[in-house]
């Protein structure tokens, strides 16, 4: 095209059916629900299908012979839940008094538990190709509990299976 | 949710303090209550693995056996029986029936104060014979 002659018509058409098709999004691309979760200073994520539910920090009941994580129990409108501290179990530094947090209730195979968190960030849909393999090198026990990693902000986030974790804390708590 | 059949009735329990917890056992499983200061009778904290607090005014429950002999352990006071509506009576939730640390925990109930372990005698009494009781007694 010279310079100083206007487009045809049809070039500007052309140039339009060109850019549409550039940004056409692919819905049908599956996708998973995620809940992302924030713990001392890092995002965290699960699996939407693995959390029933996201409640306020409610404190809970203690019990005696709760081994290391598991804070005791909490009444959810007439059901017991336990609760185990995420911050515990990834040997995270204990919160500050009157913290804030939330609990996600979490289900793993024939186990349900609480699962506290400092807050939930967000609950959104990922695009299956945007979940990449979690590092080799992650430390324990992230790596048994790492489903995949995600960008997320700028940053990698582990998505958590939450039915893992739970086995291996029943597991090592025999 | 809670279920339409457990209406307004209530169970009735033996409740009382080990380790500086509140506990209970269904009362039919408690024979007799007493007051020793026999430091020869063993603690039921002992038996949980609960650390034995040293109660001011320890009281002695005799829990029935399997053979109906009385099993004589000392708990803290207070000791009382209790009437809890069946509607704050749960199950163990299986992540604590699997993970909890004390023998005979089956059940628990929960109330506005807190939470109270219920206990199964079967599960902390010792298969041993049965210990002795102390000199006065009466029944709860």
């Amino acid at each position: 095209m010279s310079p100083g002659r206007p487009p045809s018509l049809d070039q500007v058409l052309a140039r339009r059916a060109h850019a549409s098709r550039a940004t056409v999004v692919d819905v049908d691309e599956p996708r998973t629900k995620l809940v992302v979760a924030w713990l001392a200073r890092e995002w965290l994520a699960f699996p939407g299908r693995q959390v029933r539910e996201i409640l306020p920090g409610t404190p809970a009941f203690f019990l005696p012979g709760c081994p290391p994580g598991l804070e005791g129990v909490i009444n959810v409108r007439g059901d017991i839940e336990p609760v185990l501290c995420l911050r515990t179990l990834l040997h995270l530094p204990p919160p500050a008094p009157d913290e804030p947090s939330r609990i996600l209730i979490g289900k793993g195979g024939s186990v349900q538990a609480g699962l506290r968190v400092d807050r939930v960030e967000e609950v959104m849909d990922v695009p299956d190709s945007a979940l990449q393999p979690p590092p080799p090198t992650l430390p324990d026990p992230l790596r048994n509990w790492a489903l995949s990693i995600f960008p997320f902000r700028n940053q990698g986030v582990l998505v958590l299976d939450i039915e893992r974790l739970l086995g291996d804390y029943c597991s090592a708590h025999l | 949710m809670v279920p339409p059949d457990l209406g307004q009735e209530s169970l009735p329990l033996v409740c009382f303090r080990a380790g500086g917890h509140l506990l209970a056992v269904e009362a039919r499983h408690v024979v007799a209550l007493g007051d020793s200061d026999d430091p020869t009778v063993p603690a039921l904290a002992g038996r949980l693995g609960l650390p034995e607090t040293h109660e001011d005014t320890p009281r002695l429950l005799a829990f029935r056996g399997a053979d109906e002999t009385p099993h004589w352990l000392a708990v803290g006071a207070p000791v009382r029986l209790e009437h809890w509506a069946l509607t704050s009576i749960f199950p163990l939730p299986s992540l604590l029936a699997a993970c909890l640390r004390v023998p005979g925990a089956v059940a628990l109930a929960l109330a506005d104060q807190g939470a109270c372990l219920i206990l199964e005698p079967e599960g902390f009494l010792a298969p041993s014979s049965p210990s002795a009781g102390p000199g006065k007694e009466r029944t709860p």
